[in-house]
């Protein structure tokens, strides 16, 4: 299980997956009640993180792009991002870098918005738990593979 | 139903963790940190399983969130079972103990927080893994920071778990566990590149740059396809990820080189002898080719440095004239550049090489500096690895003191002795005979070579026995005991 590509290590793997089943769950109940309990408070913190670095690696398209110094990281953590989306393309209708762009721009936000008990529009906050159990399946798809037989979409 | 089936697994499993760690108990082992894993194991499967049955039992929010959860769950207590063999095969029966706790204790003085654990495994490979990282990330988004540092640190000392594998096939192989010099190297590149990602401005954007060139991209990208934005951004991280693997292998030979000096260059040598010397395989894991990862290896060593080795160490003609060929040998191997070549023949491995060679520099000055911070510089071994001691060597005695020319003994250091055994096979045994009139010499080479390992594993052996010694001199002349004091 240990780290033994920019294909994120085993840990991280499941880090992801504990991260986003807990963040679509947290998003499922705000949307059920309009409200984030306690108990998720430190999760919609961490995966606003998430995101964070998702957009780090995401200059990388941007004007600034020669600029853009993501850690490996940043790196990782938009790799299984846009694994997510290219699997799922046609439900997110993304067709092209740009959408994509605005896609993690939308998400970031919301998580934003929700962190500082703002009200984000229901339809942001319906994509953004689209993503995050798109997300928990994904590396749940990755961990219950054998290694050895472990491929990206990326890839 | 379903879930509860699922709930049941989990449950099982974590138990079974705990039953097994029972039975481990009963085996012996060279020092405690088998079992001190062993405990951490079976701590974390105890807090798994009290987590997920009480988000059961409160009543999960999203019941197919909460299936993902716990089927996630049921995968990590998987790997936690399977990382019990590391314990079982760490037994005293399985490996040479008398070389465990000296190579722990290089471990131990250059990573202080840290335990080892040192097992032989049927892969023919030399490895290392650090455990508590791996579970702190993998459980840290499912138990709570309390939980979960309690079950990792039942001994707040200890930070790192490491462990350390060897082919079992070398088992009695006792100069190539140099190569564990290698294994000792990978927690420091770990710091080199914690510290290099906080400042990646430094490489990354050259990176990019050369990329978006190979590509032909150095426009807007936004009006991309999907397809052709993943496809960038696959080269860009795999630019990234072939840097970083052949990076970090590269900073560990050269931990080797500052621990072992000659010997490392030797037996890093002697493994790659079987390999095609200008390999280059980007899958994962990248390692460098082997005629690079040799000459970043030979360059190390300061242009005058064996003159002084072979002077401080007094040794004759014959030892120099060995060692010097041996050392011209490598240098004609590294001179020739098919392992360069073949780099940039692909746009990936170009690029790579190219932001590495950049980073090189540094990472020299990186590893000599951090060695040094806690007491190991490759002139240590200057004077210390000596004719003395390679004259018992020569005379069939373990080589761990000798008798200066004052009349004191000195006691040997696990470094120099492995060197003087380098010296040895590198003066006498490099190959065994292979004309037909020397056939029946064959059984009497590998007699001989037994006989040096052991000889060097002796050596190894006393030198720590004493050094145990007069820890408990001291410890007892600081309390004043009468008599045997116990541990």
């Amino acid at each position: 299980m240990a780290s033994l590509g920019m294909q994120p290590e085993e840990a991280t793997v499941f880090y992801y997956g504990f991260l986003s089943s807990h963040t679509s769950e947290a998003l499922k109940e705000y949307l059920k009640t309009g409200k984030v309990s306690g108990e998720f408070q430190g999760v919609l913190q961490d995966s606003h993180k998430l995101l964070s670095d998702i957009m780090k690696a995401e200059k990388l398209f941007g004007e600034k792009k020669e600029a853009a110094a993501p850690s490996k990281i940043a790196l990782d953590a938009f790799g299984c991002a846009l694994e997510v989306i290219i699997e799922h393309q046609k439900e997110f209708k993304i067709e092209d870098v740009k959408q994509l762009s605005e896609l993690f721009k939308t998400l970031n936000n919301t998580l934003k918005e929700l962190n500082s008990g703002k009200k984000p529009l229901t339809t942001n906050v319906e994509k953004t738990r689209m993503f995050f159990k798109r997300l928990a399946d994904l590396m749940l798809g990755h961990l219950s593979t054998p290694e050895e037989e472990r491929t990206s979409i990326i890839y | 139903m379903y879930l509860e089936r699922l709930i049941t697994q989990l449950v099982h499993k974590a138990r079974s963790i705990r039953l097994t760690v029972t039975k481990l108990h009963e085996l012996r082992y060279p020092t405690d940190s088998p079992l001190y894993l062993a405990k951490v194991i079976s701590e974390i499967s105890q807090v798994v399983e009290d987590e997920i049955l009480n988000q059961y039992w409160t009543g999960p929010k999203s019941l197919e969130d909460f299936i993902v959860r716990v089927k996630l769950a049921i995968i990590a207590i998987r790997g936690l079972g399977a990382h019990l063999r590391f314990i079982e095969r760490a037994t005293t029966d399985q490996t040479p103990w008398s070389l465990i706790r000296p190579l722990e204790k290089i471990g131990e003085q250059i990573h202080p927080t840290s335990c080892f654990i040192i097992r032989p495994q049927w892969r023919y490979n030399y490895s290392l893994l650090e455990l508590i990282s791996a579970y702190s990330e993998a459980f840290s988004e499912l138990l709570s920071k309390e939980k979960l540092n309690k079950a990792l640190y039942p001994d707040n000392s200890i930070q790192q778990i490491y462990v350390m594998g060897f082919p079992n096939m070398d088992r009695l192989s006792v100069m190539m566990y140099v190569l564990f010099g290698h294994e000792l190297g990978h927690p420091i590149e770990k710091e080199y590149f914690d510290r290099e990602n906080k400042n990646s401005a430094e490489f990354a954007p050259k990176l990019t740059h050369m990329v978006l060139e190979a590509l032909d991209l150095l426009k807007e990208l936004k009006s991309l396809k999907l397809e052709q934005g993943a496809k960038y951004y696959r080269m860009i991280t795999e630019v990234h990820r072939l840097r970083h693997q052949a990076l970090r292998e590269l900073i560990c030979d050269l931990v080797c080189i500052n621990l072992f000096g000659p010997a490392a260059l030797f037996a890093n040598e002697e493994y790659a002898l079987s390999a095609g010397l200008d390999s280059v395989e980007k899958k994962p894991p990248h390692y460098p080719p082997w005629r690079y990862r040799l000459r970043t290896m030979l360059e190390e060593f300061p242009s005058d440095w064996i003159k002084h080795f072979i002077e401080k160490g007094r040794f004759n003609k014959t030892i120099s004239k060995a060692l010097n060929n041996k050392m011209e040998s490598i240098r004609i191997a590294v001179e020739q550049s098919e392992d360069k070549k073949k780099l940039n023949e692909d746009a990936e491995t170009r690029i790579a090489y190219t932001s590495l060679e950049d980073a090189l520099p540094k990472v020299r000055q990186f590893v000599r500096q951090r060695l040094k911070k806690y007491g190991f510089q490759l002139d240590d071994l200057l004077g210390a690895t000596n004719v003395q001691l390679l004259k018992r060597l020569e005379n069939w005695i373990p080589p761990d003191a000798y008798i200066n020319n004052e009349g004191d003994e000195v006691i040997g250091d696990v470094r120099s002795v492995l060197n003087v055994g380098w010296l040895q096979w590198v003066s006498a045994y490099a190959s065994m005979p292979t004309t037909t009139d020397v056939k029946d010499q064959i059984s009497d080479y590998f007699n001989k070579v037994d006989a040096l390992n052991r000889l060097v594993m002796k050596a190894i052996e006393n030198i720590n026995l004493r050094s145990e010694w007069k820890k408990y001199e001291l410890t007892k002349k600081e309390k004043n005991y009468v008599g045997i004091s116990t541990q």
